[in-house]
C-alpha cells in the first residue's frame, strides 16, 4: 500500500449512528453519517465508505484510521481504537480551541468532559442510566407523542408551562408521561419538563467535574434545540455554536488523532 | 467471542516448573510441582474449560506470565478449591459463610473453613464441570436470579452466594458473618437467612459500626468472638485453647507480613515485577486464604522469593505495558478487568478493600480474643468515610499511583453512597485524578462495555 500523508480518517460507531470524517492536510475533507445497524463492523464501514465516496477516494488512500465509539472494539479497518471521550475532546479542540467544557449526549450515554487548551481530557463524568439524557430516552419520548425525534426540541420550545418530571428510568418516565397525557397536560409542556429534567441531571454530572467557559455541546442530541436551551438554563452558560454537525465531533477527533498517531509512528514527517 | 481460544501452559516451562517446591497443606499433605503441572495442563482444562478461556473480556482469566511460576500454583489453588473443600467437609470440617474483608483467624482457629460470598459464587459455578465460559456464566446467572426471585430483584449480585447456599448447591454448615457496614449484601443476607426456613444454623456476629472513641467496642467484639468460636467448635469438635488461637494468629500474621513485603517490593521496583493479575492474586492470599492458610502462606513465601529475584534482575512482569499508568483500585467485590487495563496502558498497584485486613497485624501475646477484636476495629475500610479515604490516600501515595478508580456494583447501597466522597477526598489529598464507576458485572464472567469504556477513557486521561 502506498502511504499518502494527506488523508486521515476517524470512524465513530455509536449506538444509533455511525459517523466518519476524513481530514486532508488538517482540514475536513469529507464526512459520512449512517444509522447504526446490528453489525457494528458493517456500520463503521458504511460510514467510512460514504465519506470516501464523497471525497472520491479509496480506502487505500488513507494513511491512518482511528476507530471510536462503542463499535471501536469491532473495527478491523482501523489502525487504532480510542475511547469517544478522548475523541470528543480532540474534535472539539480542533474546531473550537477556546472550549474547556464539553457536554456529549449520544444514543446510549451522556458525558461531562473537561479539557485543557490542547484538547487533553483533565476530568470526565459519565452517566448512562437511561433517563440521564440519552438519545434513546428522547427516542422513546418521541414514540409516546408520535412525533419525529428531530422535532421534539422545537415542540418543547412552544411550552407555556413546564411539567415537572421525577422519574429516573426510561420506562417509568414513559409511563409518567402517558399518565400526564391522560390527565390532559399539553404535549409541549410535558416535553419541556422532559428536557428540563434531563438538563438537571446533566448539571449533576458537572457538580463533580466543574464548568469552565467556553462550553460546547456535542453528539446527536446536541441538534435538539430544546435540549440546548434547557442545558443553557440549567448550567447558566451559553453554548458555543457548532461549526459542523455536532454528531460528527467524535469522528472528527478520531481523525485528528489518526493524523497525530501516524506522525508519531513515523508514517510521515 | 468466548471459547475462541483456550489458554495452555507451554511445555517448555515444564521442567523448570516441576523442579520447584510443591505446596504444603494444613491437613499435613503435600502436593508436588509435577502433580500441580499435571493438574493444570491435563485435568483442569478438561474439568474447568471456562477458566482457560483466553477471551480478553474474561474477568477471571489467569495471568499470561507463565514464567512467574508461583502464578501457576496460585491458579492451582483456585481450581482445586472445590475438591479441597468437599474433601475437608466430608471429613467433618465445617464450612462457614463469612463477611468479606474480615479476619479469618477466629474461624480457622475454631477448626472451620471460612468462605466469603465471592468464593461461594465461584465454588457454586464450579460444581458443574466441563462448562465453557458462556455456559459457566449462564449457570452463575441462573443461581443469581433464583436468589433475586426469593428476596428482591433489586438485590446486589452477591445474593447468588446465598441462593447457592439456600439451594444446597454447596454445603455450608454455619452462616456467621460480621455485620459491619461494607456491603449491601449483609442486609440481604440477614433477610435471606432470618426469614427463610432451612436447616443451616446462623450466628450473626455483631459489630459496632460507630466504634470510634468507644472504649467498650473491643470488649464487645471479644464477647462476640468467644460465642462465635464456641459455636464453630461445637461443629468441628475441636478443643479450643488460647494457644490454638495464637497458632492461627501467628500463621496468618506471617501471611500478612509477607504480603506487605511483596507490596513494598512491587511498589518500589523500577519495573513492576509481576503483572496486575498476579500481584493481586498473590498478595490477596493474605486476605482470603482460599480454604487453607498453610498452603497460602507457603505460596506467599515462594512468590516473594520469585519476585525478589525479578526485582534484582529488573524483570518486568509479562503484560505490564511500558510506562504503565499506575492505578489504585477502590471499592468492594468488583474491579476493572486487569488484562483489559494493561492492554490500554495501565497496571494495578493496590486495592483498599483487600489491603485493609492485610495491613493490620494481630497482637501475638495476651488475650487472643481481645487481640483479634482490636485488630478488627483498626481495619481502615471499616472506619468512618473520611478516615477510610485518608488511609486510602496514603496508600495511593505509597504505591505511587497515578490514578484511582472506585468501582462498585449496582445494588450496593453502601459503596455507591461513599464512592464520590472517597474519590474526592483522595483527589484533594494526593492531587491524583480519580473516578468512580458503577458496574453490573459482579459474578459475571465477561466484562461489559460500560466498565471497560470508562476504565479505558480514564487511562487515556491519566
Amino acid at each position: 500500500m502506498s502511504l499518502n500523508k494527506n488523508f486521515f480518517a476517524g470512524v465513530d460507531v455509536g449506538s444509533l449512528a455511525a459517523k466518519s470524517v476524513i481530514l486532508q492536510d488538517g482540514e475536513i475533507f469529507a464526512t459520512g453519517l449512517v444509522p447504526s445497524g446490528v453489525n457494528s463492523v458493517e456500520s463503521g464501514l458504511n460510514a467510512l465508505n460514504l465519506a470516501l465516496e464523497t471525497a472520491g477516494l479509496k480506502k487505500e488512500d488513507l494513511t491512518y484510521i482511528v476507530g471510536t465509539g462503542y463499535g471501536r472494539v469491532s473495527a478491523p479497518y482501523a489502525n487504532k481504537a480510542v475511547t469517544e471521550i478522548t475523541c470528543h475532546a480532540k474534535g472539539t479542540n480542533y474546531l473550537h480551541p477556546t472550549v474547556r467544557t464539553i457536554i456529549d449526549m449520544g444514543g446510549q450515554d451522556c458525558k461531562a468532559i473537561r479539557i485543557d487548551k490542547d484538547g487533553a481530557v483533565i476530568d470526565f463524568a459519565m452517566n448512562d442510566k437511561c433517563a440521564a439524557g440519552t438519545g434513546r430516552f428522547l427516542e422513546v419520548m418521541a414514540g409516546v407523542f408520535k412525533v419525529r425525534l428531530e422535532d421534539l426540541g422545537a415542540i418543547a420550545l412552544a411550552a407555556t408551562d413546564t411539567v415537572p418530571m421525577s422519574s429516573t428510568c426510561t420506562v417509568f418516565a414513559e409511563s409518567e408521561t402517558i399518565s400526564l397525557v391522560a390527565r390532559g397536560e399539553k404535549p409541549e409542556n410535558i416535553l419541556s419538563g422532559i428536557h428540563h429534567s434531563i438538563a438537571n441531571r446533566i448539571a449533576g454530572l458537572f457538580s463533580r467535574v466543574g464548568i469552565e467557559s467556553d462550553v460546547f455541546f456535542s453528539g446527536g442530541v446536541a441538534k435538539n434545540i430544546g435540549m440546548k436551551n434547557a442545558i443553557e438554563e440549567a448550567l447558566k452558560v451559553t453554548i458555543v455554536k457548532p461549526e459542523i454537525d455536532p454528531q460528527l465531533i467524535g469522528a472528527l477527533g478520531a481523525a485528528v488523532l489518526a493524523r497525530s498517531f501516524s506522525k508519531k509512528e513515523g508514517l510521515w514527517a | 467471542m468466548p471459547n475462541s481460544k483456550l489458554f495452555k501452559y507451554p511445555e517448555e516451562i515444564k521442567d523448570k516448573f516441576i523442579s520447584t517446591k510443591g505446596l504444603k497443606f494444613k491437613n499435613g499433605t503435600t502436593v508436588s510441582s509435577a502433580e500441580i503441572w499435571e493438574f493444570m495442563t491435563e485435568e483442569a482444562p478438561r474439568r474447568f474449560p471456562y477458566a482457560f478461556d483466553a477471551n480478553a473480556n474474561n474477568i477471571g482469566r489467569f495471568s499470561d506470565d507463565v514464567h512467574f511460576l508461583s502464578g501457576i500454583k496460585r491458579a492451582y489453588l483456585t481450581l482445586t478449591f472445590k475438591d479441597r473443600l468437599l474433601k475437608e467437609h466430608a471429613a467433618g470440617t465445617p464450612t462457614v459463610l463469612v463477611q468479606g474483608g474480615q479476619a479469618m483467624d477466629a474461624y480457622y482457629a475454631a477448626g472451620a473453613i471460612p468462605v466469603r460470598p465471592g468464593l461461594v459464587m465461584q465454588w457454586a459455578q464450579s460444581m458443574e464441570e466441563g462448562l465453557n465460559l458462556r455456559q459457566s456464566e449462564t449457570r452463575g446467572i441462573n443461581i443469581l436470579e433464583s436468589g433475586r426471585r426469593k428476596i428482591s430483584i433489586d438485590a446486589c449480585n452477591q445474593i447468588s452466594a446465598h441462593a447457592a447456599i439456600d439451594n444446597k448447591v454447596v454445603p455450608i454448615d454455619l452462616i456467621a458473618p460480621f455485620l459491619c457496614l461494607r456491603c449491601s449484601d449483609m442486609a440481604f443476607l440477614v433477610e435471606t437467612h432470618r426469614n427463610r426456613e432451612h436447616d443451616i444454623p446462623r450466628y450473626m456476629v455483631d459489630y459496632p459500626v460507630d466504634h470510634e472513641n468507644k472504649p467498650w467496642a473491643a470488649e464487645y467484639i471479644e464477647v462476640e468472638l468467644k460465642e462465635l468460636i464456641t459455636k464453630i467448635a461445637a461443629l468441628s469438635g475441636r478443643k479450643i485453647t488460647d494457644e490454638v488461637i495464637f497458632d492461627e494468629i501467628r500463621l496468618e500474621n506471617r501471611g500478612r507480613k509477607i504480603a506487605n513485603e511483596i507490596a513494598e517490593l512491587w511498589w518500589n521496583a523500577e519495573n513492576p515485577p509481576i503483572n496486575s493479575t498476579d500481584f493481586f492474586a498473590i498478595a490477596f492470599l493474605a486476605n482470603d486464604f482460599l480454604g487453607d492458610p498453610v498452603a497460602s502462606v507457603d505460596l506467599l513465601e515462594q512468590s516473594k522469593q520469585e519476585i525478589e529475584e525479578r526485582v534484582k534482575n529488573n524483570v518486568k512482569g509479562y503484560g505490564v505495558p511500558d510506562d504503565a499508568k499506575r492505578l489504585y483500585i477502590c471499592g468492594s467485590c468488583v474491579g476493572p478487568n486487569a488484562h483489559h487495563a494493561e492492554t490500554a496502558g495501565a497496571v494495578f498497584v493496590g486495592r483498599d478493600d483487600n489491603w485493609s485486613c492485610i495491613s493490620v497485624l494481630v497482637e501475638e501475646e495476651g488475650n487472643p480474643y481481645l487481640n483479634i477484636a482490636k485488630s478488627m476495629l483498626e481495619y481502615p475500610y471499616e472506619q468512618r468515610t473520611e478516615k477510610r479515604a485518608e488511609w486510602t490516600a496514603e496508600q495511593v501515595r505509597r504505591s505511587r499511583a497515578s490514578g484511582v478508580i472506585f468501582m462498585y456494583q449496582w445494588g450496593c447501597n453502601y459503596q455507591s453512597g461513599v464512592a464520590r466522597m472517597i474519590s474526592d477526598i483522595i483527589r484533594e489529598k494526593t492531587g491524583v485524578p480519580t473516578t468512580f464507576v458503577e458496574v453490573g458485572e459482579l459474578g459475571r464472567s465477561e466484562a461489559t462495555e460500560q466498565s471497560t469504556n470508562r476504565v479505558e477513557a480514564f487511562i487515556e486521561m491519566v
